[in-house]
């Protein structure tokens, strides 16, 4: 079984071909398999005998220090591919009617995308050394790229599907850099924090910081997360399994993974968590300033993606895991559930044209209020274990941070419960026809909601996620959930929730300001284009302006080497 | 140092003739100027190290300095055949 | 008296073009054979590569290969007399001819005839094709390389004065005195080579080939060019002592950066192409300035990157020789070969892995950190992830474009080139390890 876990990266890519081929009476359900063998595959290794496997295939890129073809199956890449099966098998049943209204050939296209999607991201979680992860990093990033702008007709897309790949970029840099500069032989993610490995000028910091900016980029914390809520540009369906429940998680991924580095490099851990904390208060902040739907719940996932950087930051990788996995459930429950209200109303996204769809639409209805409890922690959810996992490790860690974290719970009360009762509570803002949704668009948020409310409990009280994990995710003990903090913290959310209902849909659907996105990202992008289009007038056609600068060119160029 | 500075300042002038002339074929002119500076220099060079091979070297240079011509006067006739004026900084469709 | 492989082989690449131009008119009119004897040429030149030593088996290798895709898109070159193509093919192997002269040369005379046989062949491949524009590029071309070119003569003649002859120049040599003159003489025809290379400040001329010359030409034009003056160069500087090696960094940097903005500015495809072939000249700078681990890099990089633009090149081929507007990229007549060779090159291109192209990009890198230290690293990385916003803009459209139900290319559009470079940019993403193996033996 463990050889297969290997190999699970390959398991869409027959699906990839067989849609591209327009095999399947709908387009699409040809690749419906891959995502649902690969759960088979993870959760069978998770309750069979779980013994890791490697595959080192040596001297693949003999230019790196580690550039060996390799993999490794073990818990911690088997949790995050179970999650990555649970979610996309989801996803992809709910695309198979969210996508209906498209041209076959555009369906086709959307299916191999996603496809590769999953192949790419199940590499970067079965990755052994950073060479590989490399593979998966920039494969899922170009995935996103590629379905952030799916819909090129539409104005903006293609802009947003540029910001997130200039994003990623600044990450990938960062990668590039940590690849090269490691010492001969060194690269395993494992093994980065071994003494020999840290034999560079910069030592644990250096490399944990390269590693930190990375992840940040994929994550969207700090300044880099602008391009998330434009990546909402995006297909829904997209929304909800990229860019909230598995590829924005990458970056938290990569830090548990590499954890021991983060330990051995304390002041970059405590601006990791520094970071996280930042980034959950602003990213609530920012949730409740926006007009589109859609752009709200994607601060909230910001938002929660910094908790998870708090979580490891904290030293406590396994409570950001943790939290990473309840929170794919929810937030793909919460996605895909405005995406049933977006699709009932032709594309409407805006929170001011929405609003009292709760009878309309009662299982989006019940979806999100699920959903929406999930995330707040509402006691006894998901979320609320997860996030108690978090807070817990913060008190130990770093009371002034985790007191931070803690208040942030009330923003997410805040946000979120704008966010629902705004669409579905208060009059219906206009009389605009209501399409009602198929059974497809529905049924794949049953089983979400279903981990929306048990997910907590693969850990409380049994412990069973930590054991699984063991040594994967740091000296993960079971989580004892002792503390009142995170109790408290809970009923802080369900409070914020509450507030916004009592305060109306009027207000609560009412944006503060208008456009919060990083002016900075605008200005630098304007400034770089700016600069681009002066050096390319230099290009004049002329030639003696180029015979010219060739024959200075060449004599200053030989001045320089003679000097020197 | 007499050697270097004529071929020097031959190549100097050469520059300079290709840097201020407009006309394609005065340009081309200056490019053959800038050539023979460097057959000076062999020449020259094969006197002061006592080896034949400078000498050599110029001669073939000359060859694939008449080749130059041919093709650049080719190139020049076609681009200027249906131009009133002759200007090399003219054909600028190429740019930005 | 056994006679060098490389030369072997240069003299049948010249046999095989005075055949053809000999046998022109009957050609003319028989593409067929015209493609058979041209073929046949560079196969028959390639066989001396069995008894070569490394550098002149990856010297024909690549530059033979890049021929042989380049003879396969003859018939779809836009050419502004169509009976001309006998003429473009005899040029084609009369420019390999040079570009493996300048590789393999065994002195520095050779390699400036090598050098220059190839230039002026490349110009005239240029100027015949179709339109205005390619003429007006390849006159620009022509008359800045002959000014490069007097430079690099200029140079050989410095590098005469102070070693007293032709061969490969080593420091170590010369006495003291002279010092400064061979080192001027080696930068003068290190930046002659370089025009090959179209590093900044001297790729205007090439700038305008890459945009303006037929596909089919200009990316034959690029590739071989491109990997003869890289295998110069790595044999130049060997030698050279510190200066050259750290001036190549710089220029290096310099292109990079340059070529980086200039192709963000661009809303054609094939300017962009051009400009982001400066950035990759840069990569290729800075890896030859980075001692043996940096030129075996180069040459690594040199060999993927000029299969990789004439699959780019070669996909755009027969479609015309007009500007193609990034936003009339959807309106085009793609077909899913040629758009999946499009992708596949622009995503090399872009440095995604596993496509070969980020494979050297990453070898670059890592000889960059052990030769140059942070500041390089730091700018050639940025510099290459940054090629993603340009790369990829196009890159949903091709994907969109490529549709099962027809909407299929022209008649003259190339599938044996693109699928027989397609399947060989896959081969080097899966392979790495061969290609770099060979280019390490090559120059150490």
């Amino acid at each position: 079984m463990s050889g297969v876990l290997l190999w699970a990266w390959a398991l869409t890519l027959p699906g990839l071909v067989l849609t591209g081929l327009g095999v399947g009476r709908r387009p699409g359900s040809a690749s419906l398999a891959g995502p649902g063998v690969l759960l088979v595959v993870a959760v069978t290794w998770l309750l069979g005998s779980r013994t890791a496997a490697e595959l080192r295939q040596v001297d693949w890129l003999p230019f790196l220090p580690d550039g060996a073809f390799h993999l490794r199956g073990d818990a911690l890449a088997a949790v995050m591919l179970a999650v990555l099966g649970f979610v996309s098998l989801c996803v992809y049943v709910y695309s198979l009617a969210y996508m209906a209204d498209e041209p076959p050939a555009g369906q086709r296209r959307f299916f191999m995308y996603l496809d590769f999607f999953v192949a790419s991201m199940a590499i970067l979680v079965l990755a052994g050394n950073l060479a590989v992860l490399l593979i998966g990093w920039a494969g899922v990033g170009l995935a996103s790229f590629l379905l952030i702008s799916f819909w090129l007709d539409r104005p903006g897309t293609l802009g947003a599907g540029l910001q997130a790949l200039a994003a990623n970029a600044v990450g990938d840099a960062a990668l590039l850099v940590a690849i090269v500069l490691v010492p001969a032989g060194c690269g395993d993610l494992l093994t980065l924090q071994t003494p020999a490995c840290l034999a560079v000028p910069g030592g644990a910091r250096l490399t944990a910081s390269l590693l930190l900016v990375a992840a940040a980029a994929k994550s969207a914390q700090g300044p880099l997360y602008f391009w998330l809520p434009s990546a909402m540009a995006g297909p829904t369906p997209i929304s909800a399994l990229i860019h909230a429940a598995t590829m924005v998680a990458a970056g938290v991924y990569l830090l548990v993974r590499t954890n021991a580095l983060l330990a051995a490099a304390p002041p970059v851990a405590v601006a990791t968590a520094a970071l996280g904390v930042a980034t959950a208060l602003g990213g609530g902040l920012a949730s409740l300033q926006q007009a589109n739907f859609k752009r709200g719940l994607a601060y909230s996932t910001v938002s929660q993606l910094g908790y998870m950087f708090a979580g490891v930051g904290f030293g406590a990788p396994f409570a950001a895991i943790f939290h990473l996995v309840t929170h794919a459930s929810f937030k793909a429950l919460l996605f895909l559930s405005a995406g049933v209200v977006i699709h009932a109303r032709d594309g409407e996204e805006e929170l001011a044209a929405l609003g009292g769809l709760r009878r309309a639409l009662p299982g989006a209805y019940a979806a999100f209020l699920v959903g929406s409890l999930a995330l707040v922690g509402l006691p006894g959810l998901s979320g609320a274990l997860s996030k108690d996992a978090i807070l817990d490790a913060g008190e130990q860690a770093n009371l002034l941070l985790a007191v931070c974290l803690f208040g942030g719970t009330f923003l997410t009360g805040l946000y979120i419960g704008r966010l629902f009762f705004g669409v579905f509570h208060g009059p219906r803002p206009d009389e605009q026809p209501i399409h009602h949704p198929s059974p497809l668009l529905l049924w794949p948020l049953v089983p979400l909601a279903v981990g929306a409310v048990v997910a907590g409990y693969l850990e409380w009280p049994a412990g069973l996620l930590s054991s699984a994990l063991g040594e994967t995710a740091g000296h993960a003990e079971p989580v004892r959930f002792a503390s009142p903090f995170g109790f408290f913290a809970g009923l802080l959310g369900v409070f914020g929730f509450a507030l916004s209902g009592w305060r109306g849909r009027e207000q609560a659907a009412e944006p503060v300001r208008v456009g919060t996105d990083a002016g900075w990202v605008g200005a630098v992008a304007r400034r770089g284009y700016g600069l681009a289009d002066r050096l390319a007038a230099i290009h004049s056609g002329r030639l003696g302006r180029y015979a010219l600068a060739s024959v200075f060119g060449i004599a200053i160029i030989l001045l320089i080497g003679l000097r020197a | 140092m007499l050697v270097l500075g004529t071929s020097a300042a031959l190549l100097a002038l050469g520059s300079g003739g290709v840097l201020l002339r407009r006309n394609p074929v005065a340009m081309l002119m200056s490019v053959e100027l800038m050539l023979n500076a460097g057959n000076l220099l062999f020449v020259l060079a094969a006197r002061v190290r006592g080896v034949v091979d400078g000498q050599a070297a110029a001669l073939i240079v000359l060859v694939v300095a008449a080749a130059e011509a041919v093709v650049g006067l080719g190139l020049a006739l076609a681009l200027f055949r249906d131009r009133s004026r002759v200007d090399v900084d003219d054909p600028a469709e190429v740019r930005g | 008296m056994s006679v060098p492989p490389a030369l072997l082989s240069v003299a049948i690449l010249v046999v095989g073009a005075m055949v053809i131009l000999t046998l022109t008119s009957r050609l003319t009119r028989d593409s067929t054979a015209l493609g058979t004897i041209g073929m046949l040429t560079l196969v028959v030149a390639a066989l001396p590569s069995v008894a070569g030593d490394p550098l002149s088996q990856i010297a024909l290798f690549s530059i033979l290969g890049a021929a042989a895709i380049a003879m396969l898109l003859v018939p779809s070159a836009e050419l502004h007399v169509t009976t001309q193509r006998p003429e473009v093919a005899a040029l084609v192997l009369l420019g390999s001819a040079g570009a493996v002269v300048l590789a393999t040369a065994g002195d520095l005379l050779s390699a400036a005839l090598g050098l220059e046989t190839l230039s002026l062949s490349a110009a005239v491949l240029i100027g015949l094709g179709r339109g205005e524009r390619p003429l007006e590029a390849a006159f620009k071309y022509f008359v800045l390389s002959a000014i490069t070119f007097a430079a690099l003569i200029y140079g050989l003649g410095l590098i005469f004065l102070a070693t007293g002859s032709f061969a490969w120049p080593s420091l170590a040599q010369v006495e003291a005195a002279y010092h400064w003159v061979l080192l001027a003489g080696v930068m003068l025809f290190g930046l002659g080579v370089s025009y090959e290379l179209a590093v900044v400040p001297l790729h205007w001329g090439a700038l305008d080939v890459y945009t303006a010359g037929a596909p089919a030409l200009a990316g034959y034009v690029m590739a071989a060019s491109k990997v003869a003056a890289v295998l110069a160069l790595g044999r130049l500087v060997v030698g050279a002592g510190a200066p050259p090696p750290a001036v190549l960094i710089g220029i290096g940097l310099l292109s990079i950066v340059w070529g980086t903005l200039g192709a963000l500015a661009q809303r054609e495809l094939r300017r962009m192409l051009a400009y982001s072939a400066v950035a990759n000249a840069g990569f290729l700078a800075l890896a030859l300035g980075c001692g043996a681990e940096g030129r075996a890099a180069a040459v690594f990089y040199v060999e993927i990157y000029a299969l990789t633009a004439l699959l780019v090149f070669a996909a755009l081929a027969g479609r015309g020789p007009g500007p193609l507007g990034l936003a009339d990229v959807p309106s085009e007549e793609w077909g899913a070969t040629r758009a999946l060779g499009l992708a596949l090159g622009l995503l090399s291109l872009a440095g995604i892995p596993p496509a070969p192209g980020f494979w050297a990009k990453l070898a670059v890198l890592a000889a960059a950190w052990h030769a140059a230290g942070w500041g390089p690293t730091v700018v050639a990385a940025v510099g290459g992830v940054a090629g993603v916003l340009y790369y990829l803009r196009p890159l949903p459209d091709v994907f969109a474009a490529v549709r099962a139900d027809g909407g299929g290319p022209g008649p003259r559009f190339p599938a044996p080139a693109v699928l027989l470079a397609g399947a060989a940019v896959v081969f080097l993403g899966l392979v790495p390890g061969l290609a770099y193996a060979i280019a390490r033996l090559a120059i150490g």
